[in-house]
């Protein structure tokens, strides 16, 4: 319970401070991805099902706060939760080298699938300056992002608040 | 993914849930795709109740943000105070000769008024409102503000602030509403050049927060420099300021001449924004 109320507060703090304070850290007018690295992070320690969970909540808070279709972050980032989710068991969690490949390759699919169904929705897609854009510059700054972030989330699930059952 | 086969049925639930929500997902992707009428209940209160908190949080880091950036600037308050002056001497001279133009125009709308077969068409309902947020998506340029149907805001209604045309509204909630500006991916305005309203184009926004354009006469004769205003057609009413044309390529495979133009509203500093009823089209 205390773990799912945590959670779902910082959740809400991320889509507050990321559509403020965020805004002011663009590099070339990309800014950082926080909620898909969140969504790593939280999926990494809490499994799949609630990998999904989370990353549809944030999902869904962000379509309906800002997107302009619903829907669309929510698919991305439960699926994402749940596919990293998968590897709960599987990989060594203290290593800092799993969540920069896993943003990296997160992000590649979160991008990869938004281009799809946008061009499935007749959005305008200008290849050149997506691969600019969003693959080059958004890869290796969210990459970088989520170490910090990373380290903070593994540090907050290691307290005994978060290991009571929920 | 064989292992997973060979594993009993319940150990699969969680996958087969989450297939079928994305179905339903992607169904309500296709639904919300264009742009609606009104937006559900739920979307409405989940708004109201978040925006509230935006709002105080991005007033606290705006207070911030310009604390420090007055204290960095200090070396360069003085040059500006200079350049400021000059343009004071400027502007006091270009007063003097507005005013006499101001008075034939006085004459004029009198003559209007007497021959009264004309409407006042400024009549727009004005409101102000700020910021609280823009948006995370690297994909949109949708930012939201702090009125709605609370305040009078209507769908489509005509966003600007004091240098500009900024957007529009795409969609209203309870006391904030959603706005996509003019450099978003989406947005398209019909404009025409300032000195000459027979020079009219098409200028779209791009996922780069560039604004790109084409005008219709292939021949037109524009240069760097050139102010570019709304033209009237379309969901924006005319002479609005959008920007000032920066580049023109008129390499020989296009038919059509293309410009790129630098917004006159800077997109990354605005705070408050005025909102303005949507023209009547009907």
């Amino acid at each position: 319970m205390v773990r799912s109320i945590i959670i779902g507060l910082i959740i809400l703090f991320n889509l507050i401070l990321q559509s403020t304070l965020f805004q002011w850290v663009e590099i070339y007018g990309v800014v950082p991805n926080t909620s898909l690295i969140l969504v790593m992070s939280f999926a990494i320690y809490s499994g799949r099902n609630r990998g999904a969970v989370i990353g549809f909540l944030m999902g869904i808070l962000q379509d309906i706060i800002f997107g302009r279709t619903i829907g669309l972050n929510a698919l991305v980032f439960m699926v994402i939760g749940y596919l990293i989710g998968l590897m709960d068991q599987k990989i060594s969690k203290d290593n800092l080298l799993i969540p920069f490949v896993l943003t990296m390759l997160a992000t590649v699919f979160y991008e990869t699938i938004n281009l799809l169904l946008l061009f499935l929705l007749g959005c305008r897609i200008e290849l050149l300056n997506i691969i600019k854009k969003m693959l080059i510059t958004e890869v290796i700054y969210n990459s970088f992002v989520s170490l910090v972030i990373y380290y903070y989330i593994s540090k907050l699930f290691k307290l005994s608040l978060m290991k009571k059952g929920y | 993914m064989s292992r997973n086969r060979l594993k009993n049925k319940p150990r699969n639930k969680p996958a087969m849930i989450v297939a079928i929500v994305a179905i339903i997902l992607i169904i309500i992707i296709g639904v919300t795709a264009k742009q609606r009428e009104n937006i559900t209940i739920m979307e409405k209160w989940i708004g109201n109740i978040i925006t509230p908190i935006q709002n105080v949080a991005n007033r606290g880091i705006n207070r911030i943000k310009e604390g420090i950036d007055s204290i960095a600037d200090i070396a360069g308050l003085r040059v500006e105070n200079e350049d400021l002056k000059k343009e004071i001497e400027l502007l006091r001279q270009e007063v003097s000769k507005l005013n006499m133009t101001r008075s034939e125009l006085e004459e004029l709308r009198d003559l209007k008024y007497a021959l009264n077969h004309i409407k006042d068409d400024n009549e727009h309902n004005i409101i102000s409102a700020d910021i609280i947020g823009k948006s995370p998506s690297n994909w949109f340029n949708v930012f939201t503000i702090d009125a709605g149907e609370n305040r009078g805001v209507k769908k489509d209604s005509i966003i600007l602030n004091s240098d500009g045309l900024v957007g529009r509204v795409y969609e209203v909630g309870g006391n904030w509403s959603k706005v996509i500006s003019i450099i978003d991916n989406s947005s398209s305005v019909s404009f025409q050049i300032m000195r000459d309203s027979n020079l009219q184009g098409i200028v779209t926004g791009s996922i780069t927060s560039e604004i790109n354009g084409y005008l219709f006469d292939p021949l037109a004769d524009i240069i760097i420099g050139d102010k570019i205003v709304t033209s009237g057609l379309g969901t924006y009413p005319k002479g609005i300021i959008i920007g000032e044309i920066i580049g023109i390529d008129k390499s020989g495979d296009h038919l059509l001449k293309t410009i790129k133009v630098e917004p006159a509203v800077n997109f990354k500093r605005i705070t408050k924004v005025i909102v303005m009823e949507p023209v009547q089209l009907y």
